[in-house]
This record gives structure tokens, sequence and C-alpha cells, in this order.
């Protein structure tokens, strides 16, 4: 990441990249599960159209509009990222979203998971933290 | 999952590579911003719409694979396009996410 970025350093907090890397995964997680909602409400009353087949139809829902606005600001937040953190560093570290989307739907849409998922999350939670960590600075500071 | 299905899963993640390349490629450089931004995110405007088609029809179990072989593509893409030095780290650490994306959508 050094050899990107040398004449811009994240002097103040809220500038961190890796901050705003965590922010994105946040951002994704609430916009998939808002839109796991809008699809839901979609399917339970789909709309007969021709233009069915297209899926535009969730599109009404308020919960896909909610989830369209949190995608569209993490969407702003992904650019910033970029601007300074390796690809193959950020996008990985978005996988995150995969471990938190399943813990959101268990305390905020009442799924319930075995063991085997729980693991699932773990190995996630666990290959994001080999990536994002950063064991020598120099090496891959953004 | 049909073969229509199918298809629209490999397209759609072949979209998210392309235009994650694109964004960072673009966002990484003073001249052909823009363009490569705008481009980017005509691709994963595609894959946003495909993935939600694709999350109404099927199980998420059959959708998660897919999404760790992207992931997979990406970082491979990064190293040939971008030119991005690879750590022995970050494979450890994609092939723990996509193992993990796997048992996550099983049931």
């Amino acid at each position: 990441m050094r050899e990107e970025s040398p004449s811009r350093p994240a002097s103040r907090w809220y500038l961190d990249a890796l901050l705003h890397l965590a922010l994105n995964a946040a951002l994704v997680t609430v916009s998939e599960l808002l839109l796991k909602k809008g699809a839901m409400a979609a399917a339970a009353a789909p709309a007969p159209s021709r233009l069915a087949w297209t899926g535009l139809a969730a599109l009404s829902s308020g919960w896909v509009v909610a989830a369209i606005v949190c995608y569209l600001l993490s969407f702003i937040n992904w650019l910033y990222v970029l601007r300074t953190v390796p690809l193959h560093v950020a996008y990985p570290v978005t996988n995150l979203s995969h471990a938190l989307i399943p813990l959101g739907a268990w305390f905020f849409l009442g799924e319930r998971f075995g063991p085997l998922r729980a693991g699932g999350i773990a190995l996630i939670i666990v290959g994001t933290w080999f990536i994002a960590h950063r064991p020598d600075p120099r090496e891959t500071a953004p | 999952m049909s073969l229509l299905q199918l298809a629209l899963v490999v397209i759609a993640q072949a979209a998210q590579v392309a235009g994650q390349l694109l964004l960072k490629s673009g966002m990484t450089r003073a001249r052909g911003r823009t363009a490569r931004v705008a481009a980017g995110t005509t691709m994963l405007l595609f894959w946003f719409l495909a993935w939600l088609r694709l999350l109404q029809e099927l199980d998420i179990s059959y959708l998660y694979p897919f999404e760790g072989i992207s992931l997979v593509l990406l970082v491979l893409a990064a190293r040939v396009f971008l030119q991005e030095r690879l750590h022995a780290r970050t494979w450890i650490g994609v092939a723990l996410i996509t193992s993990g994306m796997i048992l996550v959508g099983m049931n």
C-alpha cells in the first residue's frame, strides 16, 4: 500500500482507511439485511407484470429503497477506501459482511443457525484478520 | 439452478471482478478517473440487479460458493492486472474466508 500513497498520510483517526473498510462491511451488512426484508416482502406479494422477470418489482418496497440508500453510501465509502488500500486487501475484508449478515439476521430477523454456520462465521472472521492484520507496518501501511 | 440462472451468476460475478478492477484503477490515477469509475459503476449496477433477482429465486447456499470463487478470481486479477504484491497470509485469509462462506451457505 505504501507505494501507492506516500504523500497522503491519514492524519486524523476518522480518515483512517482501515476504519472506513470496517465501516464498509457494516454498511453492506445493513444493506443486505434490508434487501432481504424487501425481497421477502416482494416474494410474498408478487406484482403480475411482463417485467416481473427482471426482479425490478422489488424496487417498490420501502425496504429495498432503504437498502439501496445504504448501498450507495457504502459505495462512496468504498471509493474512498480504494484510493489507498490495495484491492487484494480491501475486497476480501468486505467479505466480513458474510459473517456479519447471518449474525445480523440472528439478532434482527429472528433467523437461527446451527454449529456449521457458526463455524463458517468464525472462519470468515479469522480469514479477514489474516488479510487485514499488519504484522509489519512498513510493508502494508496505507 | 437452471442454465439461465447459472449463466446469470457467472456473468454477474465476472462483472463484479471487472467492475472492482476498473474502480481501483480509476481511484488511483488522476487522468481517466471518471471514465473508469463510471464503467466500473455500470458493471457493479448490473451485478446488483442480477444478484437482487437471483436472491429472490435461489437459496443462498447455491450462491455463496460463487461469491467465494469471485473472491479468489478478484485477488488473482489484482495481482495480474494491478501488479499488487500478494503475501502468504493473503492466500491463507482467502482460503479461510471462502471455506467459511461455503459453510455459512450450507444448511
